[in-house]
C-alpha cells in the first residue's frame, strides 16, 4: 500500500489517533521514490524592471559563435553556453498597443493577459510560473517559492501595486507576494528540508518529532475545520477569501506530513542563517543592494539545489523601480563594449520628475545610467545561473542543465512599449531548449505567450493548449 | 499616495472605464430613476432611519464627481453603507494584537511578508488575500509565541487563569479558553466553540501532552485560527443588500483597530456586551477616550505616516557625498516631527484650515541644528512656534522637504507634484516618454547638489512640449528651493547663485516665497486640500475603496466638518452610517 494514498483524515478519524502515529512516520522518508525517474527539472522566472537601454541586442545570429553578446550583456559571457537570446519578443494584444505602462508589463509579462486597470483589485491571469509549479510543484515541499530584493514601493502607475510587485499569480485574483527578507526565505526553506545534515536523514524516527509533527497536523486540521465552518455564514467574496485561506493550509499541512526529507546529491549545501532581516522601508543605514541580491541569489540556488522547491520566481527590482543605484560604478556605453566612467550612477532625471532606476529610464535609451543598471541586473543573473551551473547533478549534469529561466523585463525601454523587450532564456531545461543561440523575431515578432506555451509543453510536458492569446509553440527555440 | 487614486493618461487612451469606485453597485441600489452619476435631490424630511450622528442641517454641496446632494442628517438617498471585506490583520495591528493579548513581543513586520498597499494605505481590507507563503508565516509565528508565553511565568498567568489539576481538567480548559477566546477572537466563543476547542486540548493529550500542554494545543489553534487572523463581520443575511447595524463586537474592532491598530480593550469589550457600545453618546465618548490614550500614535503613523510620507521618508536616500550632515538621528527627528506636526491637528486643537501655514515645529537638538533654531539641546522634541525663520507649515516641515526631493538635490517638480497629489487631490498626467536628462551625464552627487536647479529647469520650461504640464508642476517646488534636500534653509545654490523662490500657480496667483505661496494655497476659496483630507480619511476610515455611493455620506461629512481639526473629522466618520453599518452581497 502506497502510503500517500492515506490521507490524514483517514488516519486520524478512521484508525485513531493512537493508531496513527506509526503511519505518519512512514510518511517521512520519500528520498527513494523522489529520486527515481527523470531528472527533475525547474523554472525559473527572473525580472527586472523598466526594460534596457540601447546596446542589449547581440550581434550575428544563431548558435554558438556565430552570435557575439552585447556590450550590456557582457557579464553573461561565463553562461553564453546555457544562454538564448530573443530580439523583437513582445505581446500580439493589448499590452502592444494600449501605451502599456511599467505595472501591467511587470504582471503581465507572466499571463501574457492584460492586468486590470483597478488600482484597488487585483486582476490579471495565472502566471506561467504557477501553472508549472501547478504540474510539477507537488514533487518538492515547497511547490513555488516568490523572492526579491525591492525595498521600496515604487509608483503602481495608478494600478493595483500587486501587478508591479508580484510576479507569480496563484490565479487570476491571487497575486503570490515574494518575500523579501533573506531570513524569512531561509526560515522557509529550511522548515522545507533545506539544510538538514545527512545525519538526520536516517530512517529512525525521533519520537519527540513524531509527536510534534502531529500536534502540527491536528491543529491544522481544526484551523480547517473552524474556517470550513464559517464559510456558510459569509457572503459570496469573503468565502472566496476563505477558499484562499484553506488552500494555503492545506499546502502547510501537506509539509508537515510530508517534510520534505530528501537531499538533492552532493550539491545541496547547507548554510547559515543569514543576519540581513530586511523589510519594505525597514533596512538599515547601511543596506546595500548588492548584498541583498547576493544572499538572495544563494537562497534561491540553495532552494533549488536542495530541492525544497522546483519554481523560483525572483524579482530583482519592482516594476517601474524608483530605487537609486547611486552604490553602482558607472560605465560609458559604446557599440563595441562599455568602460568605467569614473563617477557612481546619479539619482534619476529631474526633468522629467522622476527618481532613480525609473528617471533614468526616461533619461533615454542612450543614457549610460540606464544602460549600468541594466549591466549590473544582468551580471547578478549571470552570477545566478553560474551557480546553479556548478551544483552537479549526477548523470544529469548540473541544475542549471535541468532548469529554464526566463530573464527579462517587460517592457521595452525608454519609449514604454510592449513590443521588442529584453527576452532571454538560460538553461535549456534537460536539452530541450537550443543553448548558446540568438535570433530575431520575424515580422511582428516572437510572442511572450507562445514561449511560455512552448516551455510548458516541451519542457515540462504538460498537457496545456494555450497561454493568454497563444495557442502555437515556437519552434525556433527547440533544440 | 494619491497619485494611486489618480486616473492615468493610458486609461483615458485606451478608452477604459476607469473603475475603481464600486459604480454596478451603485446603479443597483440607486433609487428610484437616478442614474449613476445623475443628480441626486433628496427632499425627504428628518424622521425616516435617523441613525447617523451628524448634523440635522440641510444644505446642499457638490461631491468630488459633481453629484448634487442634499444632507439632512438621513442617509442620503441613492446611498449604500456597503460592506468590508473580511479584514487580515495586518502586521503591525498583529503585532500590538499580540501584544496586548499575550504581553508578546512579536515582531511580524520585520519578519512577516510586507503588507499590500492600496489606495495609499497598508490596511484596505480588499487588498489582503493569503498565501501559502503567508499561512506559513503566521501558524510558525503562533507556534513560537505561544511556547514563548508557556515559558514566561510573568506573562502566562493572563492567559492560564486556572491550572488543569489533570489531562480530564475540562472544567478548567473551558476556562482558559473562553477568556482567552474572548480577547482573542474579539468575541465570546459560542458553547460549541469552547467544546471543540477543549477537544483540541483532550487529543493533545492523548498524543502524550500533559494537561498543560493540552491546553497549550488549544491557544496555539485559536491564535493559527481565520477568527484570530481575520476580523469578521457576519450579517444576519448574507445575501441581503438592506443595511443593517454591525454586531456590538464587531462596532469594538472596527474602532479599535481604526484608532488604536489593536484588539480592543476590556473597556471596549465590556460595552460591547452591554451593547451600549452602538449608541450614538457611547461610541462618541469611546471615540474620545480613545483618541486623548496615548495608544493613538498608531493612527497617527499609520495614517499619517502614509498619508503625509512619513514612512516613504523611513526608505529615503539621501547622497551622502551631497549632504554630510545627513544621518539616522537627523531621519528619525524628522519623521517623528511630521508625525507630531499632524498630531497637532488631529487632537492639539489646531484647525486644519492652518496646515499650509502654522507657524510650529517640533525640534530635538539634532533638527534645531538644521534650522538654526537655537538652545535646543535635548533628544527629545521641543515645540516651538511663532519662530522668527521663514519656516512655517507642512511645506516647511524638512522631512517632506526631503523625501519628495532626490538624493543628491532638490527636485522642485517631485515636491509640488507631492503636494499636488497627496493633499490637494490633483488629478495629474502622467509623464511623456524620453524626456531628456537635465543633469549632464556623468554629473557627480556633490556638483549636482552645488548647482542651479531653477535655471536648468527653466530651460526645459521654455521647451513647448514640457511647457503645459510643468507650468502646473513646478511652481510650488519653486516657492521652496530657499530649503535644500534635506530641508536646510539656504539663499544661495553652492555655485553662488542666489536662490530665487518667486512663482505662478495656475490661474495667475503669484508669490515670492514660502509664506506668500502657503498663504495663497491656505486661502477659503480654495477648498482642495479640506476636500482631499476628508476623502483621505473616509477611505482609511472604512478601509475600503470608495464607491460614488459614498459621495453623499462624503459630502455630508466633510459639509458637518467644515475644516475644523481632525479629530472632528475622525468623528464623523466614525459617527457615520458607512462606520457602523453594512449590508450583504449577491450570491
Amino acid at each position: 500500500m502506497n502510503p500517500k494514498n492515506w490521507s490524514r483524515r483517514q488516519l486520524l478519524r478512521g484508525s485513531g489517533v493512537a493508531l496513527a502515529l506509526p503511519w505518519l512516520e512512514t510518511f517521512a522518508p520519500r528520498t527513494a521514490s523522489a529520486q527515481a525517474g527523470a531528472a527533475r527539472k525547474r523554472f525559473v522566472s527572473l525580472y527586472f524592471p523598466n526594460g534596457a537601454a540601447e546596446y542589449w541586442h547581440p550581434t550575428g545570429s544563431g548558435t554558438g559563435d556565430s552570435w557575439t553578446l552585447s556590450p550590456i550583456l557582457e557579464p553573461a559571457a561565463p553562461i553564453k553556453p546555457y544562454m538564448t537570446v530573443l530580439q523583437n519578443v513582445g505581446y500580439p494584444t493589448g499590452l502592444r498597443l494600449c501605451n502599456p505602462n511599467h505595472s501591467q508589463l511587470c504582471a503581465g509579462l507572466w499571463t501574457c493577459v492584460q492586468p486590470d486597470f483597478n488600482p484597488a483589485v487585483a486582476r490579471n491571469g495565472t502566471s506561467v510560473d504557477q501553472l508549472i509549479a501547478q504540474a510539477i510543484g507537488g514533487g518538492s515541499s515547497i511547490p513555488s517559492l516568490q523572492v526579491g530584493c525591492s525595498t521600496m514601493n515604487s509608483y503602481a502607475d495608478t494600478h493595483h501595486p500587486a501587478n508591479s510587485r508580484s510576479i507569480s499569480w496563484a490565479s487570476p485574483t491571487e497575486p503570490l507576494y515574494k518575500i523579501v527578507n533573506p531570513q524569512a526565505v531561509f526560515d522557509r526553506l529550511v522548515a522545507g528540508g533545506a539544510n538538514m545534515p545527512p545525519s538526520n536523514m536516517n530512517m529512525t524516527p525521533d519520537p519527540a518529532a513524531v509527536r510534534r509533527r502531529a500536534l502540527r497536523t491536528s491543529a491544522l486540521d481544526y484551523v480547517l475545520e473552524n474556517a470550513t465552518g464559517l464559510q456558510p455564514k459569509l457572503g459570496a467574496s469573503d468565502r472566496h477569501r476563505v477558499d484562499q485561506f484553506l488552500s494555503s493550509v492545506r499546502d502547510l499541512e501537506k509539509r508537515v506530513q510530508d517534510p520534505g526529507m530528501q537531499i538533492v546529491g552532493s550539491s545541496c549545501t547547507p548554510r547559515t542563517r543569514p543576519p540581513e532581516a530586511y523589510a519594505v522601508n525597514s533596512v538599515p543605514a547601511t543596506y546595500n543592494r548588492e548584498v541583498h541580491v547576493n544572499i538572495m541569489t544563494d537562497l534561491a540556488v540553495m532552494a533549488l539545489q536542495c530541492d525544497v522547491t522546483r519554481v523560483v520566481s525572483y524579482m530583482l527590482d519592482d516594476a517601474r523601480s524608483d530605487f537609486a543605484y547611486i552604490f553602482l560604478k558607472g560605465r560609458t556605453f559604446t557599440a563595441t563594449g562599455s568602460t568605467p566612467s569614473g563617477v557612481n550612477v546619479t539619482n534619476g532625471n529631474i526633468s522629467s520628475g522622476l527618481a532613480g532606476y525609473h528617471g533614468l529610464q526616461h533619461a533615454g535609451d542612450t543614457n549610460n545610467d540606464f544602460a549600468t543598471i541594466n549591466y549590473w541586473l544582468v551580471q547578478k543573473a549571470s552570477e545566478f545561473a553560474q551557480k546553479l551551473a556548478a551544483s552537479p547533478e549526477g548523470a544529469a549534469g548540473s541544475v542549471l542543465d535541468n532548469t529554464v529561466i526566463v530573464f527579462g523585463s517587460g517592457m521595452h525601454g525608454g519609449n514604454h512599449r510592449g513590443i521588442d523587450i529584453p527576452f532571454t532564456l538560460i538553461g535549456s531545461g534537460g536539452g530541450v531548449l537550443k543553448k548558446n543561440f540568438f535570433a530575431s523575431g520575424p515580422g511582428d515578432g516572437y510572442y511572450v505567450a507562445d514561449i511560455h506555451l512552448t516551455i510548458m509543453q516541451k519542457v515540462f510536458g504538460m498537457n496545456v493548449t494555450s497561454f493568454g492569446p497563444s495557442t502555437t509553440i515556437l519552434p525556433d527555440i527547440l533544440a | 499616495m494619491k497619485a494611486s487614486l489618480l486616473r492615468s493618461a493610458e486609461d483615458r487612451i485606451s478608452g477604459t472605464r476607469f473603475s475603481w469606485r464600486l459604480a454596478p453597485i451603485a446603479c443597483a441600489l440607486a433609487i428610484g430613476s437616478v442614474g449613476c452619476t445623475g443628480s441626486i435631490d433628496s427632499k425627504g424630511g428628518p424622521g425616516g432611519n435617523g441613525a447617523t450622528g451628524s448634523g440635522g442641517t440641510t444644505s446642499t454641496s457638490t461631491t468630488s464627481t459633481g453629484t448634487t446632494t442634499t444632507t439632512t442628517g438621513m442617509p442620503p438617498m441613492g446611498t449604500d453603507v456597503n460592506r468590508v471585506a473580511m479584514h487580515r490583520l495586518n502586521n503591525r495591528e498583529y503585532d500590538n494584537t499580540l501584544r496586548d493579548l499575550m504581553g508578546a513581543t512579536a515582531n511580524a513586520a520585520k519578519t512577516f511578508i510586507d503588507d499590500e498597499k492600496v489606495l495609499g494605505f497598508d490596511t484596505i481590507a480588499d487588498a489582503f488575500g493569503m498565501t501559502s507563503a503567508q499561512y506559513e508565516q503566521y501558524f510558525e509565528a503562533a507556534d513560537a509565541l505561544v511556547e514563548q508565553l508557556f515559558a514566561d511565568p510573568m506573562r502566562l498567568p493572563k492567559v492560564m487563569t486556572c491550572v488543569p489539576t489533570s489531562g480530564t481538567d475540562t472544567a478548567c480548559m473551558s476556562k482558559v479558553i473562553t477568556g482567552f477566546g474572548l480577547h482573542a477572537w474579539r468575541r465570546p466563543l459560542t458553547d460549541v466553540e469552547v467544546t471543540r476547542l477543549v477537544k483540541v486540548s483532550t487529543d493533545a493529550i492523548a498524543l502524550g501532552e500533559d494537561a498543560r500542554g493540552g491546553v497549550k494545543q488549544a491557544v496555539k489553534s485559536m491564535l493559527a485560527s481565520l477568527p484570530f487572523l481575520y476580523r469578521v463581520e457576519i450579517d444576519p443575511n448574507p445575501s441581503s443588500l438592506a443595511p443593517h447595524p454591525l454586531g456590538p463586537y464587531e462596532l469594538a474592532s472596527r474602532l479599535s483597530y481604526l484608532v488604536w491598530s489593536t484588539m480592543p480593550d476590556d473597556t471596549l469589550l465590556g460595552l460591547a456586551k452591554t451593547g451600549d457600545l452602538v449608541t450614538d453618546a457611547s461610541l462618541s465618548a469611546q471615540l474620545d477616550r480613545l483618541v486623548s490614550d496615548g495608544q493613538v500614535s498608531n493612527f497617527v503613523t499609520s495614517f499619517a505616516g502614509q498619508w503625509l510620507g512619513m514612512r516613504d521618508l523611513q526608505g529615503h536616500q539621501v547622497e551622502p557625498t551631497a549632504f554630510p550632515d545627513w544621518n539616522e538621528p537627523l531621519r528619525q527627528a524628522m519623521i517623528q516631527e511630521g508625525l507630531l506636526y499632524f498630531q497637532e491637528f488631529l487632537s492639539g486643537g489646531r484647525n486644519m484650515k492652518e496646515f499650509f501655514t502654522a507657524d510650529v515645529n517640533f525640534v530635538n537638538a539634532p533638527l534645531a541644528k538644521l534650522y538654526g533654531i537655537p538652545g535646543i539641546t535635548a533628544d527629545q522634541p521641543m515645540k516651538v512656534t511663532n519662530s522668527s525663520d521663514t519656516r512655517l507649515g507642512f511645506m516647511g516641515l524638512a522631512s517632506f522637504l526631503s523625501f519628495s526631493s532626490f538624493s543628491y538635490r532638490t527636485a522642485p517638480t517631485l515636491r509640488g507634484k507631492w503636494v499636488l497629489e497627496n493633499l490637494l487631490c490633483e488629478d495629474l498626467p502622467p509623464p511623456p516618454n524620453d524626456v531628456p536628462k537635465l543633469d549632464p551625464a556623468g554629473t557627480s552627487a556633490t556638483m549636482a547638489q552645488s548647482q542651479n536647479v531653477r535655471v536648468r529647469l527653466e530651460a526645459h520650461r521654455s521647451m513647448a512640449a514640457c511647457a503645459a504640464c510643468h507650468a502646473t508642476l513646478d511652481p510650488i517646488g519653486m516657492g521652496l528651493e530657499n530649503f535644500d534636500a534635506i530641508g536646510r534653509y539656504r539663499t544661495k545654490y553652492a555655485n553662488g547663485d542666489a536662490i530665487d523662490s518667486s512663482g505662478v500657480l495656475p490661474g495667475g496667483a503669484t508669490f515670492q516665497n514660502l509664506a506668500e505661496l502657503a498663504a495663497i494655497l491656505a486661502k477659503p476659496t480654495d477648498t482642495r486640500l479640506l476636500d482631499c483630507t476628508s476623502k483621505t480619511m473616509m477611505i482609511y476610515a472604512l478601509s475600503r475603496p470608495l464607491a460614488v455611493t459614498d459621495d453623499a455620506y462624503l459630502a455630508q461629512v466633510r459639509q458637518a466638518w467644515n475644516g475644523g481639526n481632525l479629530g472632528a473629522l475622525l468623528k464623523q466618520f466614525v459617527m457615520n452610517d458607512t462606520f457602523r453599518q453594512r449590508r450583504g452581497e449577491p450570491m
